[in-house]
């Protein structure tokens, strides 16, 4: 900077500056406090959408009654762009496959696993989607569902189901192993049922 | 203007405002290069940390919980799991927060005030009311902002586990089948030989006995002994070696004189007239006059007097019926009167808070307080027992460091403490008394740093007042016994196992044709022996577990057929079970049933979804910062 500048050529330096980058300035401003403030609102909006969502599945999960088909497309709605919509579809994939209605289930979770995103409730919903096509007698989708990869904590109830396939499939051998693994590969005590299973298939004889 | 901030701003003034500046800066730049940096992180969870207060915070809550299922006491040694199992659920939480926001879930205000609303000391008369829950809020020093946003975490962490366990699924066929199994009743036979059956026929040479005893000496052998010198130290040993002045006694004393008065009591019966809307004091005065000058004149006795109440406004109760009662439980002014007067005395009728009052006294006992010199022993207990309480702390730091540091002798430790180091008597693991009866002792008695290092033992903690560190004295290693000493038991031995060892080449023996024939007839008069267990359940819990798990581990029969295993219990018995039936439950499950599988199948996801988040997450555990004290 020039020192030897008197105070008026100073002040006529800014001026000229202020013509030319005026505007800029200016607009530049506005665009970064519309930005900020337009943020905040999205932030906003995003929990009150996800406060929203979540109130409205809570309600659906407390009525527990056995919830009509309109009644879970108006939730998904309801919850839509929100983890909350995939929490209702597993639901109605519970409901319809206690009613038996195995076509409904795997639609259902089909469309919760299309919804990616979570990682882990992908998996869940794999893992359940093999055990109603097993129900379902579709025993090479099952094993395709069940031979794609998982993370490890679920290798117990993976072999669990393996071996429902095989015992559905009368392979009493391959059944009997997958159960053993799977009792192996739980942590902690292992379930009763898991035994019993295993005991089922018997031996000698 | 410019021109004159321009030359200020040389002066000292600029080195103050460069001063003021740098403040804030200094201040947060400290701040971030003492506790950033995860330097006094337990884990660090996709950055986050969980810090050693967290930890201790859910160590102390944890601690609380338990305190209040065992009633009050926590075993000792507690610690180091509960800070591992505390550190393990708090990064359980913060993984699963993480996944909850990074995921977009956040719990609605309408469940957030369900469970305020549900909360009992939020509410009066059963309802929640707003005031009360302002009011816990104020006392406990909290805001409702900062209490609800807690409360909204805590839901939104669990929303997506909640969700896994509340939709597991079972197909109805899975259900069914389940529940056929589980409910499954199998009809089996048994026949079983004892070990004891073949015992009493065993008959064995002195050979036989002596190669026993030589080829097992170890079975043999004394049990290794120590003699332990140690130093003990407790609350009560230490108040024996305390004295008190008798100034510091009397100084307790008019401290606490309170606890030195024993309250005077008294039993009486009285007669009172009330004073009601319709009779004012001066009618209800006469009216008791009128009965005091009856038994004053001795027309009546006090006791007549108090049968024949004239109206409803007298009312009379008799001392023995009420029994003593303790100065200062009844009303002032009448306890007063009592006093006043003398055990067998009428008093003349008093105005009391009830109406006016015409007593007899039958006993009284004075209020009396103990002197000085009476409550002299008790005392010096109480104060020696309180010195000794505060003293403690400081010798069990003295005994832990003096014989830590020195731990090649426990003489630094007595000195220390200026307790006499003692010598135990020989024991064994399982011949120790007293003092030596505790686990931890014994552990440390026969340690290798006691047993084979020689040097002094940890210091043990037999009760929270009772300290001791021991040391090795004497150590009797295990000796060889004679024969003659321990015939009647290597016999013993020698019978048990030849008819173990009979009684299985037997069981082989009729299992193998037992199993060819497919019946029992084979085993001829012994047949009869076969015992039938018809419908036997999974959950039977007459017939020995082992019997139950292998009846239900064979495969099914062919109709008219049976199928066998053989069985051989830990005490030796053993027996063939025949499988001749199963029996699957028909019933389609109940509700009830179906339910209990999901939530079976539900739990089980939860907990591997659990790990399966861990797993996902970037999870680092120093675990060495965990154990370090502070």
């Amino acid at each position: 900077m020039n020192e030897l500048k008197t105070d008026t050529e100073k002040a006529e330096e800014i001026k000229r500056w202020w013509k030319e980058n005026g505007i800029s300035v200016i607009v530049g401003s506005a665009l970064a406090i519309s930005a900020v403030l337009g943020w905040q609102k999205w932030q906003a909006y995003q929990v009150e959408s996800a406060q929203n969502s979540s109130a409205a599945y809570a309600q659906h999960i407390k009525k527990e009654a056995s919830s009509t088909s309109k009644e879970f497309s108006a939730l998904k709605k309801a919850t839509s762009s929100s983890p909350y919509a995939a929490l209702a579809a597993l639901d109605a994939a519970k409901q319809a496959s206690e009613q038996g209605d195995n076509k409904t289930a795997i639609t259902e979770l089909k469309w919760a696993i299309s919804q990616g995103g979570d990682k882990i409730l992908v998996e869940v919903a794999n893992i359940r989607l093999a055990r109603i096509y097993i129900a379902d007698k579709q025993y090479d989708l099952a094993k395709t569902t069940l031979n794609q990869g998982y993370s490890t904590a679920y290798a117990s109830l993976i072999e669990e189901l393996k071996g429902d396939l095989y015992r559905a499939q009368n392979k009493s051998k391959e059944a009997a192993e997958a159960y053993t693994k799977a009792i192996q590969l739980s942590k902690g005590q292992p379930p009763r049922y898991l035994q019993m299973k295993l005991d089922n298939i018997g031996e000698g004889a | 203007m410019l021109q004159s901030i321009h030359d200020n701003a040389k002066g000292w003034i600029a080195y103050l405002i460069v001063g003021l500046i740098s403040i804030p800066f200094a201040l947060f730049g400290i701040n971030e290069y003492f506790s950033g940096g995860g330097n006094g992180a337990i884990a660090i969870i996709d950055g986050e940390e969980v810090t050693k207060r967290e930890v201790q915070q859910e160590v102390s809550s944890q601690r609380q919980r338990m305190a209040a299922m065992f009633g009050g006491k926590l075993p000792q040694g507690l610690d180091a799991g509960l800070r591992q199992s505390a550190l393990e659920s708090l990064i359980n939480r913060k993984v699963a927060a993480q996944h909850a926001s990074h995921h977009g879930y956040r719990a609605s205000n309408a469940e957030v005030l369900g469970i305020i609303h549900g909360v009992p000391q939020f509410q009066r008369d059963g309802q929640f009311s707003p005031e009360q829950y302002n009011l816990v809020m104020q006392s406990a020093g909290r805001t409702r902002k900062s209490y609800e946003e807690g409360l909204r975490n805590s839901v939104t962490e669990n929303q997506f586990l909640d969700a896994v366990s509340d939709t597991a699924l079972v197909s109805s066929l899975e259900a069914s089948q389940l529940h056929q199994l589980d409910s499954q009743k199998r009809d089996i036979e048994v026949f079983e030989i004892k070990v004891a059956d073949i015992l009493k026929d065993i008959v064995i040479t002195d050979e036989a006995i002596a190669t026993y005893y030589k080829e097992n000496p170890k079975r043999f052998q004394t049990e290794e002994q120590v003699s332990l010198a140690y130093v003990e130290l407790s609350k009560d040993s230490l108040a024996k070696t305390l004295e008190a002045s008798n100034d510091d006694l009397l100084g307790y004393y008019q401290d606490d004189t309170e606890r030195f008065i024993t309250k005077g009591k008294f039993k009486a019966s009285h007669i009172r007239v009330s004073i009601t809307e319709t009779q004012d004091k001066a009618q209800a005065m006469a009216k008791a006059e009128a009965i005091y000058q009856s038994i004053q004149s001795g027309k009546k006795t006090f006791e007549q007097a108090m049968e024949a109440g004239e109206d409803d406004t007298v009312f009379a109760e008799s001392g023995e019926v009420i029994g003593f009662i303790k100065q200062g439980v009844i009303a002032a002014d009448f306890e007063k009167a009592v006093f006043a007067g003398k055990a067998g005395e009428v008093s003349a009728p008093v105005e009391t808070t009830n109406g006016i009052e015409i007593i007899k006294v039958l006993a009284l006992v004075a209020e009396k307080t103990q002197s000085f010199e009476d409550a002299k022993e008790e005392i010096r207990k109480s104060y020696l027992a309180e010195e000794a309480d505060k003293q403690f702390d400081g010798m069990y730091d003295k005994l832990k460091n003096a014989s830590f540091e020195n731990d090649g002798s426990l003489d630094p430790a007595a000195k220390a403490t200026g307790v006499a180091i003692q010598t135990s008597a020989l024991f064994s693991r399982t011949t120790a008394t007293g003092i030596f009866k505790n686990r931890e002792l014994i552990e440390a008695a026969f340690s290798n740093k006691v047993l084979n290092a020689g040097i002094n033992s940890a210091l043990i903690e037999l009760t929270p007042d009772h300290i001791i560190v021991v040391r090795l004295a004497e150590h009797k290693t295990p000796k060889p016994r004679s024969l003659d000493d321990v015939k009647d038991k290597v016999t013993e031995l020698v019978k048990n196992k030849q008819a173990r060892e009979q009684l299985k080449t037997k069981i082989d023996g009729l299992y193998k044709t037992v199993s060819e024939a497919g019946d029992f007839a084979t085993l001829g008069d012994d047949a009869s022996k076969v015992v039938k267990h018809d419908g036997l359940e999974r959950s039977n819990n007459e017939l020995s577990r082992q019997l139950v798990t292998a009846a239900f581990k064979l495969s099914a029969p062919e109709e008219g057929k049976k199928v066998f295993t053989q069985l051989t219990n830990a005490n030796g018995d053993a027996s063939i079970i025949a499988l001749t039936a199963v029996k699957d439950n028909a019933e389609e499950p109940s509700e009830e049933a179906q339910n209990q599988w999901a939530n079976y199948t539900g739990n089980r996801e939860r907990v591997a979804t659990m790990q399966a988040l861990r797993e996902n997450a970037d999870v680092e555990i120093f675990i060495d910062r965990l154990s370090t004290e502070q």
